[in-house]
């Protein structure tokens, strides 16, 4: 792993991947044009006790680009996602097999710094977590824990990252208000906001506006939209028409194992699998 | 296998068979007015020039249909193709009411005048086409890709006894003007029907992208025309 500084050289210009470009996902009018990969799944399996949660997953996560995971309640989604930056090591019992590669690095690796590794790839959760603390404190909470002492620095990092939540605007006359004060779609925005004040390379997203009206979550999705030029997203959703508007990529997991892999419009309008068909098209039997 | 969304496909089912009622509706318009033309029937090409408002009305009413499933159910996948699939047919179908229209103003202008030639190949064209039409919406009902085949074959035949025609009448016309004015006349009548198989051709199409996902246009190995054929190379389209 990566010391912070190093990570924060690397980023200028901003994360060129160290792997080489993998082939075109897609086949017929839905080829999408190469992408490096910035995340690899490689021959994942991932036991919770004796019950086997994943099975041989392997999937690439395009660099700067959405890649959403659906597929039916129970089929392992939040699980591979909670992989991605070893939230299944507060698992007890929890076991995984196989490689995930951020870059080039396998982030299973023994000598892994897992604190780094979730600053480098961080997760939004389904419910707005702010801590209670006022809302500079929540952004500013990150840099502090990195040594970020001077007050002027971190009120440019808070600005910044509270307008790339495209949440500035609404809290910056009221930055002193505790983060749990503001309405459910903001909160979720500072978290956002917190997350993207340590730079992460990914961000992870566990259902991020299920608990959400419908104003503040398309809110959200214009934020993602605006995220993935600069920062990869992986999205779990259970709204299959959530990962259809946002999504490059799909990834149908089924049973554990990722039955379908391509670009969201061949997912959605000529599924190659019929299992993802009927899946979509809510048949079942 | 079940569905969870049983309104849904209760609809999709609906919006098949509104297909084939119009489908079968514009079908019955050609083979009406191909009648009115043939038995020199005015009776029978105003009622064909009637029903052309039905047939508008059909269209509007699945275009509908098809808009409110978009708006309120989100189909995917097969759902989806099967949706876009109906609303670019019901395109095709109307213009086939629109050329049976024509071809019925046609049957009342030429009624009472007999014809300089018996008319064969314009009834034998027009049970062609509308075999195409008739299978190429079976084909999208039966999910039937050799149907869809078949019907794209069939409208190289049509193309070839268009052609044909065409050739026979200019010669006949060379010989004889006083015949232009209806042999005019009869050319426009095979030109629609030859237009009406490529509409068909068009709903096999799109039953093959509902089928498999591919948007390709089925491929029709080019024949040569008849001049192509009596000079040894292609020659400008007749205008």
């Amino acid at each position: 792993m990566q010391s912070v500084s190093e990570q924060r050289e690397n980023q200028s210009p901003p994360r060129t991947t160290d792997k080489p470009a993998v082939g075109s996902v897609g086949s017929g009018r839905w080829v999408l044009p190469p992408a490096p990969a910035r995340m690899q799944v490689i021959g994942l399996n991932l036991y919770y006790g004796s019950n086997q949660v994943l099975r041989n997953v392997n999937l690439d996560i395009r660099d700067r680009e959405i890649t959403a995971i659906i597929g039916p309640s129970g089929s392992g989604k939040s699980a591979l996602l909670w992989c991605l930056n070893r939230l299944n090591d507060l698992v007890p019992a929890a076991r995984v097999e196989g490689k995930v590669l951020l870059g080039s690095e396998d982030i299973y690796a023994p000598d892994v710094e897992v604190a780094l590794l979730r600053q480098r790839v961080g997760m939004v959760f389904q419910q707005p977590n702010p801590f209670t603390m006022s809302v500079f404190d929540n952004v500013a909470y990150g840099p502090r824990q990195h040594g970020i002492k001077d007050r002027r620095r971190l009120e440019e990092i808070v600005e910044e990252s509270l307008r790339k939540a495209a949440l500035w605007d609404e809290v910056k006359d009221m930055l002193d208000l505790a983060g749990t004060s503001l309405s459910g779609g903001q909160q979720q925005r500072l978290c956002i906001a917190r997350l993207l004040a340590v730079e992460p390379e990914v961000i992870l997203m566990d259902e991020p506006v299920s608990a959400l009206d419908p104003i503040s979550a398309y809110k959200i999705e214009e934020l993602m939209l605006q995220l993935c030029n600069s920062y990869t997203i992986v999205l779990v959703t259970r709204n299959m028409f959530q990962a259809s508007r946002v999504a490059t990529t799909t990834a149908v997991l089924m049973g554990g194992e990722v039955i379908e892999y391509g670009p969201t419009e061949q997912i959605f309008e000529s599924p190659r699998d019929e299992r993802t068909d009927n899946y979509i098209r809510g048949r079942v039997g | 296998m079940t569905t969870l969304r049983s309104a849904f496909a209760a609809e999709m089912e609906n919006l098949e068979k509104q297909l084939l009622r119009m489908g079968s509706f514009v079908e019955n318009m050609l083979a009406t007015a191909t009648r009115a033309l043939v038995e020199q029937n005015d009776a029978l090409a105003n009622e064909v020039i009637l029903r052309d408002d039905i047939a508008d009305e059909m269209d509007l009413n699945i275009e509908h249909a098809c808009m409110r499933l978009l708006a309120l159910q989100q189909p995917v996948a097969k759902d989806l193709r099967t949706i876009g699939t109906a609303l670019k047919i019901i395109t095709d179908l109307e213009r086939i009411g629109d050329y049976s229209v024509d071809i019925a103003r046609m049957a009342k202008r030429l009624s009472g005048q007999p014809y300089f030639k018996p008319l064969e190949d314009i009834p034998r064209m027009s049970q062609m086409v509308q075999s195409m039409v008739r299978n190429a919406l079976r084909a999208f009902v039966d999910r039937d890709l050799n149907l869809v085949r078949q019907v794209c074959e069939k409208d190289q035949e049509v193309d070839d006894v268009w052609h044909a025609l065409l050739e026979e009448i200019l010669e006949r016309m060379e010989q004889d003007p006083k015949i232009i004015r209806q042999a005019v006349a009869l050319l426009l009548v095979a030109r629609y029907l030859e237009r009406i198989g490529d509409h068909a051709t068009n709903v096999a199409e799109r039953v093959h992208y509902t089928e498999t996902g591919q948007l390709v246009q089925i491929a029709r190995p080019h024949r040569p025309r008849l001049a192509e054929r009596e000079s040894g190379g292609p020659s400008p389209p007749p205008s």
